[in-house]
């Protein structure tokens, strides 16, 4: 398989990762939610299984997972990794453009740190 | 909401996350032959015939079930933090077994490695503050 055709590859996995993702946090967004206990997770969990983007969520992230193993098959598991560090830009973009969570100098350096530093993983890897 | 059961949370994720993947690789392991047998014969009746034996697999029901904790946890963790804070938070499961395998069983880690390490930590770090810095979850 060619490099670029991994690129392809990896770059609709991170875009189904990002779907993926943005369902879940949309299907909680609004909830309100002051105590962690287990009781209270629980409850949300077993509130959440009858939200329909919960279960596109779910979906797509298994998709995701089996489509991610595939390419795992395929290609080079140090391309397959370092390219994952994708992932966490299109999070960033989709909170910020999608969900309108406001990301400021903070977290922005935070999301380049992270997505820089698993390329590095990635492809030092052996 | 004070930042600690999140962080408990994280942890406990990071862990069941391995948990997932190790349960999946023994299953896979326990299966190999009876799924290559499936896919070299590439014939649905032999894949229905397969499904019990499959579904018996204790590994495979341990996944399931440690996979349906992380959903929990996750959902929970969405629940308290931004996305764009929550997932990139998720990284740190990529420090634990690289650094355990060189701290534990002194595996040889380049310098370039520690440095992706090192930008990861302090990734870290600055989401953390960038969480508390802008604003509440919505």
């Amino acid at each position: 398989m060619t490099a670029w055709a991994v690129a392809g590859l990896m770059l609709l996995v991170a875009l189904l990762e990002t779907a993926s993702q943005t369902l879940f946090k949309s299907a909680v967004q609004g909830i309100d939610m002051p105590t962690v206990s287990l009781r209270t997770m629980l409850a949300l969990a077993w509130r959440l299984l009858r939200s329909l983007r919960v279960w596109a969520g779910m979906w797509i992230g298994l998709a995701t997972i089996a489509l991610w193993t595939w390419s795992l098959s395929l290609a080079d598991l140090n391309l397959v990794f370092g390219l994952s560090s994708l992932h966490y830009i299109l999070v960033a973009l989709s909170s910020r453009f999608i969900l309108g969570e406001h990301l400021g100098a903070w977290r922005i350096a935070g999301v380049g740190l992270v997505t820089s530093g698993v390329a590095v993983i990635g492809f030092t890897g052996g | 909401m004070s930042a600690r059961p999140v962080t408990v949370l994280m942890i406990i994720l990071v862990l069941v996350a391995d948990a997932i993947q190790f349960a999946l690789l023994l299953a896979m392991k326990q299966l190999a032959p009876l799924l290559g047998a499936v896919v070299s014969a590439g014939d649905l009746a032999g894949a229905w015939a397969a499904l019990p034996a499959i579904a018996a697999s204790p590994y495979l029901w341990l996944a399931a079930l440690a996979m349906a904790c992380s959903f929990v946890i996750w959902m929970t963790v969405l629940a308290q933090l931004d996305l764009s804070v929550a997932f990139p938070l998720g990284s740190v499961s990529f420090l634990v077994v690289p650094l355990l395998s060189s701290l534990v069983l002194h595996e040889h880690v380049p310098p370039l490695r520690w440095a992706g390490f090192g930008l990861v930590a302090v990734g870290i770090v600055a989401l953390s503050i960038g969480a508390k810095r802008s604003g509440e979850p919505s």
